[in-house]
Formats: structure tokens, C-alpha cells, sequence
């Protein structure tokens, strides 16, 4: 877990330093990379910060009697990791294909995240961004943490501190 | 709290620890000096190092000890049992000060004044007098200077956490009071001996602690993970290349290499089982103070080693155990001389490893447990109906005290008696994956034998399915299994009243259909057309068969945690990843009965228990009906360990005896009937399936060949006519004359491919793992 811990730190830094660079150009205007997810038609963007690394192709062992936004267990460095699905947790359908995983860190230990499938990652600019809208639902409000304005779509953000399954199971 | 203060906390502890091992043994041996200046110093240390923090609370009391310790040390006292007292007390106050630094970092605000003027108190004792009588008895025995020599030349060299001073001082006092150093015993020889003795160790661990290190338990607890997962990636791999040539030599490589690996990271979390056994000559003198008691401790196997966090686990079920020994076992003095005993008793704690667990015992010589006053005592309590209390033999009386609620002490005193115990003792047992048994004989005393498994972090269990998931099924709780194919599925369950049950040999057993527990179909009866098994489990006392769709192998698990989450879901305690690279959650079998609401059904796990346990005496035992060469025996079942249908192509020869290569062990193998012959010589000998029946006796497993395994069935003891005697050899089943596999007949392998051949040798013996 060390390797991923130390991963994660030198992304931090690297994405910092972009950081600075451009921000030398423009005062106002704070450039954050986004690792961008796909889920049915729309796109969504977790800060790369968070990320410590992308599973592909999993298939979760499901786990009975869990809470619904437990998508299941996965085998990861050697530990059991639990998934959370953003699919229920967004009232989608269940998809049967295999799903990618991002491993991210959470008050309690590692979780994952089951997208059906990572895209690239954005670099995006403060400049677009809007925080959630009132009319959006509480349920949906509270994982999510505003919007991108990209061209010709939105790059919606997940909140991953309230994607921790354990912050989930409380609220539940 | 920073670095130097929690180096100070361990080191401390350590200290205090030593000191409290010292203390009891000088209660035996009240004069020894090196006893004295070891506990001197262990407070001096503590003393130097809170000066230097500023503790001034721990300082004031250290000083205070200390300058007790120091008229012990120069001889101006002698530590009589007062004195030991309050040597213990100032032990207690220091480590609840520790205690109290460890979790606020402050030193708390409490006075030690009582403490403080007593061993003031001790310090003003009639020292002179005491001296007097100490130097007059050791005048009676002069000292040998040899001796005196030992003890001197241990000291130079084997404190190098002394100062060159105290090596000087301790010699100058050894010059000048050298009576001081024998104890006044008259069995002066083998005082010098034992004295010796401790010394050679002493120097002995001295050495160890050069050539040794502090490690953090959570990094050794990470690398057992990765050994665990090293392990798993071999499985694969060894799976992955079997077909391949070239990949043989690598991989066996591999997996020798892996096997040493994990042996080699568990032995680093094992510790000696004498850091658990150090804690108990203080509570037996504390007990046998308060219970006025005579009590002897003998400790055997201390250096048994046993995983720590288990270590931890036992430490309370032994402590009641060594409670319940000396409040019921051990009589008071006058009773054991009237009972024609010595006045002192004997409580003899024992640790020694037995394949792949660790024995601990607990025996006393006292008065045994008195089967009817545990029956009159159970019944009293309404823990079983006097009627049910006839039919049972004395062992499973005995059981009875196993019961949560169950005590046969007059009055509850402090000590024991509140009916919290022996089951607290098995449930935490059990919670390890450990098991207890009972042993009494009336007037002769009483043992206690916890069986505790090596590690906690590798577990046997049986992998079963349901709805085509995984679970895995602890080995410890499960005691057998049965078959139900669809076309039976309707005649052998029943329905109460919506309740599933099973006909287990005559006995309901209340049935738990796993799919139906974890939500995992739809509503409605399950499994009306599919096969069907039935996992019969024990777990606390309680019975009850887990009902799942499919069965795998058997597997060596490594438990995995799981997220806080899926914890408090409650019916599982952890995941592992199986050989074939799948996940399965792994099942508490205890967490199951709870939530189905299995109760302790005493009359049915009694008569059970009775038949299972029915070692020998022939009533009502239980065997296993085979046949083979169309010939039918009988096998007690409690001997039965399990039954393979093995290739004959696995059974292998040793000479021209048959044997099996079964989990590493080689296991002889009766052919009475011949089966194996006729087996091997017949052309298709690969297809061919042999049936093996393995059992135990005594100590060895031997494997029986049969043609078919037929029945369970109970047996009546037959009496041989006109004699009234018991028949050997044959027994009563279902009204025909059976005989009894006498399996002690079974001929052991020749010496030299006898016990000790495991491990690395089966892969020349066998090959076909």
C-alpha cells in the first residue's frame, strides 16, 4: 500500500506544479486536473488527487445483505477492498459488464469506486466552474460537488469524502 | 506524546515486568542478591528517566522504592513477605501511573501518600533483627566460595546495562557480607545448584537481547498479508503451469521458497507462551493469600511459541482457569492433610504443540469436581430437567459446567463464583478457533486443556456455494455433512410450522437455508430441486445444520478484514481469496445461529455429544457401516475422521504395503478386502475410483479400503451368553451381528517411514499433490 501512498504524493506535487505554472498567467484562474468517468450518457470528474490508482475490468464479488451502495468486494494488493457503485448510489440501473475501479482513500482505509468505464483525464479552470444547482435533489446533492462547463457538455463532480462507504452507511 | 516518552512507557514496562518475575521468585529465595539488584534497578531506571521527563509524581514514588530496595539490597533488610507486599503494591502503583501517562500523557493528580508511608513504614521494620536471624542462619552454612564466584562473574559480564559501578559495588558487598548470598536453607546444595541454574540462563538471555530488535506488530501484521498473498499468487501459478514441463522445477522452487517464507514470518509473531505463564506465580499469591490456600506452581514448556495476538486472547481464559483451580480445585490446607494429601497443593500449568496446535493445560491436584453436586447444582438452576440429568454419564455432567449461568460455589466470594467462567473461557476459546476439554477425577483434581490453533491469519475451512457464490465455512465449527438429492429433498425435510428440520439420527435438527439468510433469491421454499447439503455446525453448544446448494474442496484460507461497513452486516468475518482467484466471504457460523435464532437445545446436543463422545463404552456408539469384499463391518464413528474417494492411482506402495499420501502425512492403508488389488489390476486403473475410510487411532491416522461406505447406525453392546461380559470385536447393528474394525490391528509402517514423514519428504514420496 506504501507504493500507492508514494504514487499518490508525487501526483500531488506534479499537479501542483502545473498549478503554479499556469496560474502565473492568469491571477484569477486555477487549473485542476480531473480524471473524467463515464456513467450512461453523462460524464462526471474526480480530482486526480484523490485517485491512487484505476482498476480495470473488474467484476465485484457481490456481497449479500450489504447496503445497497456496496457494490461488492474486489482483490486489490492483497487486500479485500469494498466497492462503492455510483450506479445505484445515482439511481441507475445495475450494469451487468465488467467495471472499472478508482481506488481512492478514505478516512478509514482505501474504497473503491465502480464507474462503468475512465476516460481521460481534463485539465480544467476554475474559470468554469459552478457549484450544485438548488434544484438538484438532497439524495444526489450531497455526492455530488458542482460542474465543469466543457464545450458542449458538463463535466459533473463527484464528492469523493461522501463517496466513503462508511460516511454512505451513516447517512443511510 | 512524543517519541522519547512512549520509549520510556515500553521500556518501563518491560522493567516492571521483570521486576514482577523477580518479586515471586524472591519470596523463595529472599536473599538472593542478583533477584535484588535486577528489581533495584529496574525501579532505579524508572526513577532516573522520570527525573529527566519530569514525572515528579512517578518520582516520588520510584524514590521511595528505591530507597526500600537499596536496605534490601545492602542487607540491612531481608525481604520477608510483609515487605514482598509492599514491594508488589509499589509494582501496581507504578504500572497505574504508567498507566495513566500512556493514555493522557500526564501523570494524573491522585496521591500515593498511603502507599509512600508504608513502604516508609517497612523501611523502619526491626531491620536489625531481622538481619541478625538471616546472618545466624546463613553462619550455620558457610558459603561455598565458588558460588559466591558465579554469582560474581555473571554480573562483570552479563550487565552491560550496568554501570562499571554497580559491578564494583555489588562485589564489594559480596566481599563484605558474603553469609548474604546462600540462602539460609538447609538444602544447601541444590540451592546452589538452581541458583546456578538461573544464572547460566540469565547470561544466556542476556546475550539474546544483543542479536535482537523491536519490530512494529502492524508492519510484521503487513508482511503476513503479503506472505498471504504470496501464497495465493503461487496457487495460481503452480495451477496455471501443472501441464507445463519446463515450469516444473521453477515452480516448485517457488513454492518451497514461498512455504519457508511464511513459516519464517509467522515464527516473527510468535512469542513464548512463559509472557503470558510470567503473570500467574504473582496471582496465585495473591489468591492463595486472599482464599487461604497452599500452592505450589509448576510451569512446564515456556518456550512453546504461540502467535502474539492469540497469545493475548488466552490470557483471560487462563486466568479464570487458574481462578476456578484454586477457589474450587485446591483445597485448604487442613482438608488436604485430612485427605492424606501434602498440605501444599500443586497447580501445574502446562504448553506444549501438537501438530498444528498448541496444548495449554491447567491441572490441579485438588479435589476434583463432584459430578452430582454439578447435576443438583444444574438442575437447581434450571439449566436441565432432572429427568433429562439421569440419562446422562458422567462426562457429560462434567460438560455441564460449560453452561453460561453455572457455578457450584456456596457463596460468591471475589475470587469466583458468579457463574461467569468456564463458558467465558470456552466462548473466548472458541473464538479463536480454539477448543476445551475437561478432565476430573474425584479427589484426584482436576485439568483444563485449551487447544489453540498456531495462527489465527491461515484457517482450514470448506468452501461452499450458494447461488453459484463462494462462502467459506470455518472447519471448526463444522462437524459433518450430509447429502440430500433432489428426488429425497421432500421426504427428508420436514416443516414445522414454517420451520425447516432434519432427521439427524433420530434427532430434529433445526435446519438454516443459507439463500433464505442472506436475502440471496426470491421468497418462497428454496431448493426444492437441486441437491441440497447440509453443513451440521456447533458452535457455543448449539447445533444446527447450514443448508447450502454446492460443496467445494476444503481449503487453507488466509482471512482478510473487512470494511467497517460490511463488518456490521454481522454474519461475516472476513474475505479471503481463493485458489482460483475468486473471493468468498467467509461465514461466522455463531453470527448465523444468533440471527436464525438457534437456541441451546440441551436434550439433543446432549445425546449427541453422548454418542460422539462414547469413546469405548459401547452404549449406544455410533458406527459406520462399509462393506467391503461384500462383506460388512462396522467402524466406531468417533474414530472416523473422513472418507475419500481417491483414484486408485494414488495409492502408492511402500514395500508391498499399501499407502496414501493424505495432506503430507503418509497413512497406511488396510486392504482386508482386497479392494485395492482387485482395483489395480483391472485395465482402465486410472478412471478407478477406491473409497478410503481415514481414521484415527491413538495418535495415528490409518485408512481403511472399502468397496462402499453403507450407513450410520447405532450399535448395542452384545453380551456373551451365560458369561454376562461384554463381546469384543462385534456389535449389534439394526438386529444383525456386525463386526468392529479393530483398528489397532492395522500394521504401522516400518519404523523409519514412521511419524516424521512430512513436509518436504512427501514430494518424493508422493508427487501427486
Amino acid at each position: 500500500m506504501n507504493e500507492a501512498g508514494n504514487g499518490k504524493k508525487a501526483m500531488v506535487e506534479q499537479s501542483g506544479g502545473r498549478q503554479l505554472a499556469r496560474e502565473k498567467r492568469d491571477r484569477n484562474e486555477v487549473l485542476t486536473e480531473v480524471c473524467s468517468v463515464r456513467l450512461g450518457e453523462t460524464l462526471y470528474g474526480i480530482p486526480i488527487t484523490h485517485i491512487l490508482e484505476i482498476v480495470g475490468g473488474a467484476r465485484p464479488e457481490r456481497v449479500p445483505l450489504a447496503p445497497e451502495f456496496v457494490g461488492g468486494l474486489v482483490h486489490y494488493r492483497g487486500d479485500v477492498l469494498t466497492t462503492v457503485t455510483v450506479r445505484r448510489l445515482l439511481e441507475m440501473e445495475e450494469q451487468e459488464a465488467a467495471q472499472d475501479i478508482l481506488v481512492l482513500e478514505g478516512a478509514h482505509g482505501y474504497f473503491g469506486l465502480l464507474v462503468d468505464a475512465v476516460g481521460e483525464v481534463l485539465t480544467v479552470s476554475s474559470k468554469d466552474y459552478e457549484a450544485n444547482p438548488s434544484i438538484l435533489e438532497d439524495r444526489r446533492r450531497v455526492i455530488l460537488a458542482g460542474a465543469y462547463k466543457l464545450d458542449g457538455q458538463l463535466l459533473v463532480m463527484l464528492d469523493p469524502e461522501h463517496l466513503d462507504p462508511i460516511r454512505l452507511g451513516t447517512a443511510a | 506524546m512524543d517519541d522519547l516518552t512512549r520509549e520510556f512507557l515500553i521500556e518501563s514496562q518491560e522493567g516492571l515486568d521483570r521486576m514482577e518475575r523477580c518479586l515471586t521468585d524472591l519470596e523463595e529465595r529472599p536473599e538472593e542478591k542478583d533477584l535484588l539488584s535486577d528489581i533495584f534497578r529496574s525501579v532505579h531506571t524508572i526513577k532516573g528517566t522520570t527525573g529527566f521527563l519530569g514525572f515528579k509524581r512517578l518520582e516520588k514514588l520510584a524514590h521511595t522504592g528505591e530507597n526500600l530496595l537499596g536496605l534490601l539490597r545492602d542487607g540491612k533488610l531481608v525481604a520477608t513477605p510483609p515487605i514482598i507486599t509492599g514491594l508488589l503494591e509499589l509494582l501496581d502503583g507504578l504500572r497505574g501511573i504508567l498507566k495513566i501517562v500512556e493514555e493522557t500523557g500526564g501523570e494524573g493528580e491522585d496521591e500515593d501518600e498511603v502507599l509512600i508511608e508504608e513502604l516508609k513504614a517497612l523501611q523502619e521494620l526491626p531491620g536489625q533483627a531481622a538481619h541478625k536471624t538471616a546472618k545466624s542462619a546463613a553462619k550455620a552454612t558457610k558459603p561455598k566460595a565458588a558460588e559466591t564466584k558465579t554469582v560474581e562473574a555473571v554480573k562483570e559480564e552479563g550487565s552491560p546495562t550496568g554501570t562499571a559501578e554497580l559491578a564494583t559495588r555489588s562485589r564489594a558487598q559480596l566481599l563484605t557480607l558474603p553469609e548474604a548470598t546462600e540462602a539460609p536453607t538447609p538444602t544447601k546444595t541444590t540451592a546452589g545448584q538452581t541458583l546456578e541454574a538461573a544464572e547460566a540462563q540469565k547470561s544466556k538471555s542476556m546475550a539474546a537481547t544483543d542479536s535482537t530488535l523491536r519490530v512494529d506488530v502492524t508492519l510484521l501484521n503487513r508482511m503476513m498479508n503479503l506472505v498471504g498473498e504470496l501464497v495465493l499468487t503461487r496457487n495460481q501459478i503452480l495451477q496455471a503451469t501443472a501441464h507445463n514441463a519446463s515450469f516444473t522445477l521453477l515452480s516448485r522452487r517457488l513454492d518451497m521458497v514461498t512455504a519457508d517464507l511464511r513459516e519464517s514470518v509467522m515464527k516473527a509473531r510468535m512469542q513464548p507462551v512463559s509472557n503470558v505463564f510470567s503473570k500467574f506465580p504473582r496471582i496465585i499469591r495473591d489468591l492463595s493469600q486472599v482464599l487461604n490456600r497452599k500452592v505450589r506452581l509448576v510451569v512446564e514448556g515456556q518456550e512453546t511459541e504461540l502467535d502474539k495476538s492469540l497469545l493475548e486472547a488466552i490470557k483471560d481464559p487462563l486466568t479464570h482457569a487458574v481462578r476456578n483451580s484454586m477457589d474450587h480445585g485446591i483445597e485448604p490446607p487442613d482438608v488436604r492433610v485430612a485427605a492424606g494429601k501434602d498440605a501444599e497443593g500443586t497447580l501445574k500449568m502446562r504448553a506444549y504443540q501438537e501438530s498444528s496446535h498448541v496444548i495449554i493445560e491447567v491441572s490441579d491436584d485438588g479435589a476434583g469436581i463432584r459430578v452430582e453436586k454439578v447435576r443438583n447444582k444444574a438442575i437447581e438452576r434450571g439449566l436441565i430437567t432432572a429427568e433429562r440429568a439421569t440419562q446422562l454419564n458422567d462426562r457429560e455432567l462434567l460438560q455441564l459446567i460449560f453452561l453460561p449461568g453455572f457455578s457450584t460455589a456456596e457463596a460468591v466470594t471475589n475470587v469466583s463464583g458468579r457463574g461467569v467462567g468456564m463458558d467465558v473461557v470456552r466462548t473466548n476459546v472458541e473464538k479463536i478457533g480454539g477448543k476445551v476439554e475437561l478432565e476430573s477425577k474425584q479427589g484426584k483434581g482436576t485439568t483444563l486443556r485449551l487447544r489453540i490453533p498456531l495462527t489465527l491469519a491461515i484457517v482450514p475451512a470448506l468452501i461452499v456455494k450458494s447461488r453459484g457464490q463462494s462462502f467459506a465455512l470455518p472447519q471448526g465449527a463444522l462437524s459433518e455433512l450430509v447429502h440430500i438429492p433432489p428426488e429425497r429433498y421432500e421426504q427428508e425435510i420436514e416443516w414445522m410450522e414454517g420451520a425447516p428440520l432434519y432427521r439427524l439420527r433420530g434427532n430434529l435438527l433445526p435446519l438454516v437455508f443459507l439463500e433464505r439468510m442472506l436475502k440471496q433469491g426470491g421468497e418462497g421454499q428454496p431448493g426444492r430441486h437441486r441437491d441440497n447439503f447440509i453443513a451440521v455446525l456447533e458452535v457455543d453448544g448449539r447445533r444446527y445444520g447450514l443448508v447450502v446448494d454446492g460443496l467445494a474442496d476444503p481449503e487453507e484460507i488466509v482471512v482478510k478484514p473487512l470494511s467497517t461497513v460490511l463488518k456490521s452486516i454481522g454474519l461475516y468475518t472476513g474475505a479471503t481469496v481463493l485458489g482460483s482467484g475468486d473471493l468468498a466471504l467467509i461465514l461466522d457460523p455463531g453470527s448465523i445461529a444468533t440471527r436464525a435464532g438457534v437456541q441451546m437445545n440441551l436434550l439433543e446436543d446432549r445425546t449427541e455429544q453422548a454418542q460422539n463422545d462414547g469413546e469405548g463404552d459401547g452404549q449406544g456408539a455410533e458406527y459406520l457401516v462399509v462393506e467391503a469384499a461384500a462383506r460388512q463391518a462396522a467402524v466406531a464413528l468417533s474414530d472416523v475422521l473422513r472418507i475419500e474417494r481417491i483414484p486408485v492411482s494414488r495409492v502408492e506402495y511402500v514395500g508391498c504395503r499399501p499407502v496414501l499420501n493424505f495432506e503430507g502425512q503418509l497413512l497406511p492403508v488396510e486392504d482386508a478386502g482386497g479392494i485395492l488389488r482387485d482395483a489395480a489390476s483391472q485395465s482402465d486403473t486410472e478412471e478407478r475410483q477406491v473409497t478410503v475410510v481415514v481414521c484415527r487411532d491413538g495418535n495415528r491416522h490409518v485408512g481403511l479400503a472399502v468397496s462402499a461406505v453403507l450407513d450410520v447406525s447405532t450399535g448395542s453392546q452384545l453380551k456373551e451368553a451365560g458369561t454376562d461380559r461384554p463381546a469384543d470385536g462385534v456389535t449389534l447393528l439394526k438386529d444383525h451381528v456386525t463386526s468392529v474394525v479393530s483398528l489397532s490391528a492395522v500394521e504401522a509402517l516400518p519404523e523409519m517411514l514412521g511419524e516424521g514423514w512430512s513436509g518436504e519428504t512427501t514430494a518424493m514420496v508422493g508427487g501427486t499433490r
